[in-house]
């Protein structure tokens, strides 16, 4: 790999990426879905890990996450198609916050994606993007629970394609 | 189907994501500096052109942008407060031993 994963990192934090305990998919098959339809013709939706909500919506929980560090909080938010950049607000512990509640498109494109769909590049968007609080140590509630329900509403919004990105 | 855009493709290639694309940009602005509409929408595109290039699961595509060597220098995706695992001797010493000992799917 020529991008270099750890360049924005201290050394230490990096160190310990190295070693962390990941889970181990190495016995099974990568998911894979075809496309079912031209990327011109697909609903999209983006997914964050970046801790956005709207403002009127509950906060990521990082009261708790100071009091048990090992713990990050496992839901998702909506975030409705049109939110303003007032309306947005961001809770995560691992990285700067400003940047997002300066442009949130850093984080979570909005705009190009309008601009793409007005150039016709993809068939729409969905109602709602969602994103959830990528700190998860322990991942046992966010797979088994989170997850599926993510993947649930993107169905009822028949979402066709996900861009997914990290905070 | 989905289009992962990861920073830490070290990590993405151990997950097994059917298709990604990476940057070397840091965290809090992966799709680039606040205001970069153009870099916002060439990574995007790269992501919707992933979708009809890729034909092997786990395929990472990199991309060749750099982040300005004076936008490194001034380290500010660095959150300003100690992330809480950080925070003291007893939050560091269980991190050590969650990732010595623990279990992820816990």
């Amino acid at each position: 790999m020529a991008v270099d994963s750890f360049k924005f990192m201290p050394r230490t934090l990096a160190e310990s990426m190295k070693v962390w305990p990941y889970v181990d998919t190495s016995s099974e098959d990568i998911p894979w879905t075809a496309p079912s339809k031209p990327v011109k013709e697909s609903k999209v939706a983006l997914v964050s890990s970046g801790g956005l909500y709207h403002k009127d919506d509950r906060s990521f929980d990082l009261d708790r996450e100071r009091r048990e560090p090992l713990w990050g909080d496992p839901s998702f938010r909506e975030i409705p198609r049109g939110i303003s950049q007032e309306e947005i607000r961001v809770a995560h512990l691992h990285y700067e916050n400003s940047h997002a509640l300066e442009d949130c498109n850093c984080i979570l494109p909005l705009a190009a994606l309008d601009e793409i769909l007005d150039e016709g590049r993809i068939g729409g968007i969905s109602d709602y993007h969602l994103a959830f609080m990528g700190y998860q140590p322990r991942l046992g509630t966010f797979i088994r629970e989170t997850v599926p329900r993510m993947a649930e509403r993107l169905r009822e919004m028949e979402v066709d394609l996900v861009l997914l990105s990290s905070g | 189907m989905t289009v992962s855009l990861t920073n830490m493709p070290f990590i993405t290639e151990k997950m097994g994501v059917p298709r990604g694309v990476a940057v070397e940009f840091p965290f809090s602005m992966i799709w680039g500096r606040p205001g970069d509409r153009l870099m916002e929408r060439d990574i995007m595109q790269h992501m919707l052109d992933a979708v009809e290039t890729i034909e092997k699961p786990g395929t990472i595509i990199e991309l060749p942008y750099t982040w300005p060597e004076e936008d490194f220098r001034k380290r500010d995706w660095f959150p300003k407060e100690p992330t809480p695992w950080m925070s003291s001797q007893d939050a560091i010493n269980e991190m050590l031993e969650f990732m010595q000992h623990g279990d992820p799917l816990e």
